[in-house]
């Protein structure tokens, strides 16, 4: 019984002891909002729309604007944020876009932590994505404007895409093991489009799925665009040696691309256009950065 | 040492070790203020609790298992306790059902565990006392069979639900619901309550089934109670932490060569020590990086060379001083 008794006193005596603060103690918040963004897109467009300076976290995949980015505490990696680090910069609000665990929004409301979903998953829901969190951080009107701009550059890209009598077959890969490809509800479907593509892919209804290199040679597609590997100069070779698709007609003509800059085709962010316009280079036979064919 | 020191000692040092646990997070080193920031302190205790709890429920199960089995590899999830589950948190997840409410997925999961249990023990009791080869069989085979059904399922998903399976199988013990915490908590203190009533059986039944009938025990009612609580408490906790290894398989083994085989003092001594060692292996996994680590990583990391010691010194003396 004593050792109970013991241990008790121990256990309340190691609580006492280590009774100093943990880490440096914020002010409390004050003036204006304070966001921690979780995803790399919310970080652009909260510097898009002016409050960069009300960012007090980001994830380490939120690398744009660099000089930005670099001053702000990272609070966890893109989808699995530590809610403890959340906690030590005080926010007003996180902002996510989607987490890697359905029950990670759960563990912030427990942690009372105010939060908002910022749905940015398609092309279309990027003007909106982007008055939300205006709104939130208080530059409703930059926001409006860019949002305003970046609909109107939508609008016209569409109707230049429209007037295009043969659009290419597009094959889009974002992983070369296995080969997977972008299917009909993901963003990519949507850039394709609007670059004057259609995205062979678009008959399968998901996000991303595996290709076979049957399907590839049945689709036969155009050209093909990799989104993987972006420093990686032997994709684009890779692709050119797959055993059997010699009879493709991206591989005979040598229209397969590589060398995007991979974030602005695979972030749902205010830079969308930029990717459109290096998928138009390539649909027009230019390497993505412009110039001459590869 | 004595068994009986070694006892006293586990008992004393956990709760220390579970206290200083509290001192550790990703936001520094140190207690947090209590007026300033209060909401870590609580987060930080919250987890500590969560990883005595599943500590406490993986590791008394492993102790019972591998008493009833009579295998050293027995651990909470060799009757396929944890596919089960996995299969339950899989079909929560990709339905949608997860997301309604915080008890949904654990529910799920628990529910699929205890199912398999069940499965398990049918297919592997014909008539008489169920053999033990024929428990771990059926138990490799339905856990199998539930792993490819998950495999298929994953194959199929879209990326995000993907994403959210595989997170839950890495395991993590960040709480979403306090009640939920708080159900799991008074769950395993009941099971091991109930572990700890049958250690006379326990001790009994690692001599063999025959041994422990001419002793009195009846060992169907014996084996069975043993396996459902085992089961129950497993399930209760993959349900909130998710699937978090080896702490079923070393910690058992680990106290059992400090406390000796008893399991009157086995079972407590499992239960605190095993809970001590997930929070301190949960502490590290969410300290050391600026990313946290999946628990499971360390508590292999950690544990496996420490076993390993353990395995070594027992092969040179002997078990018993």
């Amino acid at each position: 019984m004593n050792v109970r008794i013991w241990t008790g006193c121990l256990f309340a005596a190691v609580l006492a002891a280590g009774c100093k603060p943990a880490g440096p103690t914020a002010p409390l918040p004050t003036g204006p909002m304070r966001v921690v963004s979780l995803a790399p897109s919310i970080t652009e467009i909260v510097c898009a729309v002016g409050a960069a300076d009300q960012l007090v976290g980001r994830t380490t995949a939120c690398d744009v604007p660099a000089d930005v980015v670099a001053g702000i505490p990272v609070i966890g990696a893109f989808g699995v944020p530590s809610i403890e680090k959340i906690l030590t910069v005080k926010p007003g609000m996180v902002l996510y876009a989607d987490m890697a665990d359905d029950s990670m929004a759960r563990k912030l409301e427990r942690a009372g932590l105010p939060q908002t979903r910022i749905k940015c998953t398609r092309l279309e829901d990027i003007p909106p994505a982007i008055r939300t969190v205006g709104r939130l951080v208080q530059h409703g009107k930059q926001a409006e404007e860019l949002a305003t701009e970046l609909s109107r550059q939508i609008q016209a890209a569409r109707a230049q895409a429209a007037a295009i009598e043969h659009r290419p077959g597009v094959l889009v890969l974002i992983w070369n093991d296995p080969l997977t490809a972008a299917g009909r509800n993901g963003f990519l479907s949507d850039l394709v489009e609007l670059a004057g593509g259609y995205n062979i892919g678009d008959t399968v209804n998901r996000d991303y799925f595996q290709v076979s290199g049957e399907w590839v040679l049945a689709q036969n597609p155009d050209v093909i665009l990799c989104f993987f590997m972006a420093g990686n100069k032997a994709v684009r070779q890779t692709i050119l040696n797959q055993s059997g698709w010699g009879r493709v007609k991206a591989v005979q003509t040598g229209r397969v691309y590589d060398g995007f800059d991979n974030n602005l085709v695979l972030r749902p962010g205010p830079r969308v256009m930029e990717g459109v316009a290096a998928i138009r280079r390539c649909l027009a036979g230019e390497s993505p950065e412009g110039g001459s064919s590869p | 040492m004595t068994h009986r020191r070694a006892f006293w000692l586990v008992m004393i040092l956990a709760p220390v070790l579970l206290a200083l646990c509290v001192l550790m997070g990703p936001s520094g080193i140190g207690f947090p203020d209590w007026t300033t920031q209060r909401e870590i302190l609580i987060l930080r205790i919250t987890r500590v609790l969560a990883g005595l709890i599943i500590g406490a429920a993986l590791s008394c199960s492993g102790v019972v298992l591998q008493a009833i089995l009579r295998n050293p590899l027995a651990e909470p999830y060799v009757l396929g306790v944890s596919s089960g589950a996995g299969l339950g948190a899989t079909l929560a997840i990709l339905t949608g059902l997860g997301a309604a409410s915080a008890f949904a997925l654990p529910l799920c999961a628990f529910v699929m565990a205890v199912l398999t249990l069940f499965l398990v023990y049918a297919l592997a009791n014909q008539g008489s006392t169920p053999s033990l080869y024929s428990l771990i069989l059926s138990g490799v085979i339905v856990s199998s069979v539930c792993s490819s059904l998950i495999m298929f399922m994953v194959s199929v998903a879209p990326v995000e639900g993907m994403h959210s399976i595989l997170w839950w199988m890495l395991g993590n013990l960040e709480v979403t619901s306090d009640a939920l915490l708080a159900t799991t908590g008074v769950l395993a203190l009941l099971g091991i309550l109930g572990m700890w009533l049958l250690a006379p059986e326990l001790n009994a039944l690692t001599l063999g089934q025959d041994m422990a009938h001419h002793l009195g025990i009846r060992v169907k009612a014996a084996m069975g109670s043993g396996l459902l609580l085992a089961t129950l408490v497993t399930a209760a906790s993959v349900g909130v932490g998710g699937l978090i290894g080896f702490v079923g398989l070393i910690v058992p083994h680990s106290l059992r060569s400090l406390v000796g085989p008893d399991h009157r003092r086995l079972i407590p001594a499992a239960a605190l020590g095993g809970g001590a060692f997930l929070a301190v292996c949960d502490a590290i996994a969410r300290t050391v990086l600026s990313v946290e680590i999946p628990v499971g990583v360390v508590t292999a990391l950690i544990g496996g060379p420490f076993f390993l010691v353990l395995l070594r010194r027992r092969r040179r003396h002997g078990w018993t001083e």
